[in-house]
């Protein structure tokens, strides 16, 4: 089996994203759409690790755990660790 | 099952991890592959064309994964215009997924079999691999029964 590797600019669309989405779970936070945080960190657990973001894999994670326990201290918690990795992210 | 190329159909709701995989596998493996973002669409595709592989996502809108298998397997029975290899031996069923392996059970079906669990959870390569590996063992199995 060849080697591939994700194109550079597949990944940084991808953290583009994630800024949209960033903003989207803020707002669903807001209006205690919980089902909204759910879905969504559902897939951001499962997509982080594979575009290289393990440690968002593990944000994601317990964003899904603590929408299922409508938990908003820990989840706004955890939008600030969202954005401080996003901030962290470089590209050169 | 062609030994050139393996069709392969993927029921993944999470269009930006589908198309990268998609990318991935047709560039290192030879075999072509066909997105359904959403089970009823992989129902009308599955109905249309038949699959060497299906790649299954657990959560998906409206049905969950073993409801989408069980629904295509039913329905089988009832589309007259159903490829006839559909009925020549039971299609891998690889679920890929961030749900445990544990919350993804496959009941069996006439069309379809259990072939394995790939965390989401893990970079790119370490899927492609396990793809790659489940791929190729089935294959082998297959060339085995000829």
């Amino acid at each position: 089996m060849k080697n591939y590797e994700i194109p550079v600019e597949l990944i940084q669309k991808y953290v583009e994203r994630r800024w949209v989405d960033l903003k989207n779970c803020r707002d669903a936070l807001a209006t205690d759409d919980f089902l909204f945080l759910m879905k969504f960190a559902h897939q951001m657990k499962g997509n982080a690790g594979t575009y290289g973001f393990p440690e968002l894999g593990v944000i994601a994670e317990k964003i899904e755990f603590f929408s299922k326990e409508k938990n908003k201290t820990e989840l706004n918690i955890l939008m600030d660790q969202f954005l401080k990795y996003l901030e962290h992210i470089k590209f050169d | 099952m062609t030994r050139n190329t393996t069709k392969i159909l993927m029921i993944e709701d999470d269009i930006e991890m589908a198309q990268i995989i998609k990318s991935a596998l047709e560039q290192t493996m030879p075999c072509t592959v066909r997105i359904a973002p959403e089970p009823f669409e992989a129902l009308n595709l599955m109905s249309d064309h038949f699959y060497d592989f299906i790649i299954l996502d657990w959560q998906l809108p409206f049905l969950n994964g073993n409801e989408t298998i069980e629904t295509a397997d039913r329905s089988f029975k009832y589309e007259p215009r159903l490829p006839v290899k559909w009925d020549t031996g039971k299609v891998p069923v690889i679920i890929l997924s961030a749900s445990a392996e544990s919350q993804c059970h496959l009941e069996k079906t006439n069309h379809f079999k259990y072939s394995g669990h790939i965390s989401k959870q893990q970079p790119l390569r370490n899927i492609l691999f396990s793809l790659a590996e489940i791929v190729e063992n089935e294959n082998s199995l297959l060339r085995k029964s000829a």
